[in-house]
């Protein structure tokens, strides 16, 4: 493969996946011919339209659906990767203390019934209509017996927010669409970004671990964001999930300048991207899929 | 039956009538709709595919044929009559446009400035 296909194949990637399989080959053969001889990368021109096109495609994929079941997709991953984050942070945590003080004691009763609970609460996102029900059984049973056990480290300052996240997935899930798989990329950064938290140097050069961990969370939210201009529907869930971690490190404590202006910042956020995700979505009538992309 | 209201793209107006003379590929249609237009239109790829993919949902354009060249595939794409009936529409709202300009100067002798009229 030349370096002008391998760049023209890498340029392609701004079109979503099942687009490229149906006409990939054909653009490629195109954008191939018209690029002058001897030349390694592909014409600006090419490029510009190529990422505007591509970009666009993307775009017009939520338009089989309408903005209230675009909308719901996003609440529910702005839920889970919520979760992820919840998960990750107990993990890490339990991870460091099971390594520095237990050896290689097994896990308590507590900590295997939360991650019952995470599991079944992340599933409850991509589950089939039948299986919400068992995991609707799951995961309440699996909260409970975690937050009822004396031993549990996951304190009930923590369990107001997952309980408000386990009524939101029991209410959004099991829909006709499901999100698509792509949307683990962002949860699964999320949940593993709190295993930074013990990183104290890369290559003989001091890192702190904790900044490094809450930058990468950031990071994920500030390109959901950006990317609203071609799917609002990133943004949505950055905004839930905001507003959740919000509910943890506030409390239900809203009425200080800064909690003011975090609200005020979410709400135009979510005005911005429910505008965004209208223009963006079908007008009326549903998609048929299975799966939402 | 034109279903065409609003005026065309020129490039899309090149498209359409790079494929006048018969079916043509993604390249192939770059390279006429810059033929005939004299070197000013030069679609981009991207540009191509976006108005390929309109026309074929507005039934302007249709896949003809489909070849392996070089290891890809290959497809050619083809007028519709009712792609051929639009473009014709675009085709005589412009002369009529261009008609009002011309036919007036040509009636005046001269331009607004007290130029020879250009009418090429």
């Amino acid at each position: 493969m030349s370096p002008l296909e391998r760049r023209c194949r890498l340029l392609l990637r701004a079109y979503p996946a099942a687009y490229r399989r149906d006409r990939g080959e054909e653009i490629l053969g195109t954008l191939l011919e018209a690029t002058p001889a001897g030349r390694s990368w592909p014409r600006l021109r090419d490029v510009r339209s190529l990422a505007t096109a591509g970009l666009r495609e993307r775009a017009a994929q939520n338009r089989r659906l309408t903005t209230a079941a675009n909308a719901r997709t996003a609440a529910l991953i702005g839920v889970v990767a919520y979760l992820g984050l919840l998960a990750g942070e107990y993990l890490s945590t339990v991870a460091r203390s099971e390594l520095d003080f237990r050896g290689a004691m097994p896990l308590s009763w507590a900590e295997l019934a939360l991650l019952g609970f995470f599991a079944a609460s992340a599933a409850l996102a991509w589950a089939s209509r039948r299986r919400v029900l068992v995991l609707a059984g799951v995961a309440p049973a699996a909260a409970i017996v975690c937050l009822a056990t004396p031993w549990s480290t996951f304190g009930w300052w923590q369990a107001v927010p997952v309980l408000v996240c386990l009524a939101a997935l029991l209410v959004l899930a099991g829909g006709a669409q499901r999100p698509s798989r792509r949307w683990l990329w962002p949860v699964g950064i999320i949940c593993a970004a709190p295993f930074l938290g013990d990183l104290r140097g890369i290559g003989g050069r001091a890192v702190d671990g904790r900044a490094l961990s809450a930058e990468l969370v950031l990071a994920v939210v500030a390109v959901c964001i950006a990317w609203i201009a071609v799917d609002a529907r990133p943004a949505i869930a950055a905004a839930v999930f905001l507003l959740l971690v919000a509910m943890t490190i506030f409390g239900f404590s809203f009425g200080g300048p800064p909690q003011v202006a975090f609200l005020a910042v979410v709400c135009v956020l979510v005005s911005m991207a429910l505008w965004r995700l209208r223009r963006q979505s079908a007008h009326r009538g549903g998609g048929t899929g299975a799966t939402a992309a | 039956m034109t279903r065409s209201v609003a005026p065309m793209r020129e490039p899309t107006y090149f498209v359409l009538a790079s494929l006048l003379e018969g079916p043509l590929h993604g390249y192939a249609i770059i390279k006429r709709a810059e033929e005939m237009s004299g070197g000013r239109v030069r679609l981009a790829t991207g540009t191509l595919y976006t108005a390929l993919d309109r026309l074929a949902g507005d039934g302007y354009v249709r896949l003809v044929s489909e070849e392996l060249v070089a290891g890809r595939i290959r497809r050619s794409y083809g007028l519709t009559d009712d792609g051929a009936a639009a473009l014709r529409a675009e085709a005589q709202r412009m002369a009529e446009a261009a008609r009002l300009v011309t036919g007036e100067v040509a009636a005046s002798g001269a331009g607004r400035f007290g130029r020879k009229a250009r009418t090429a």
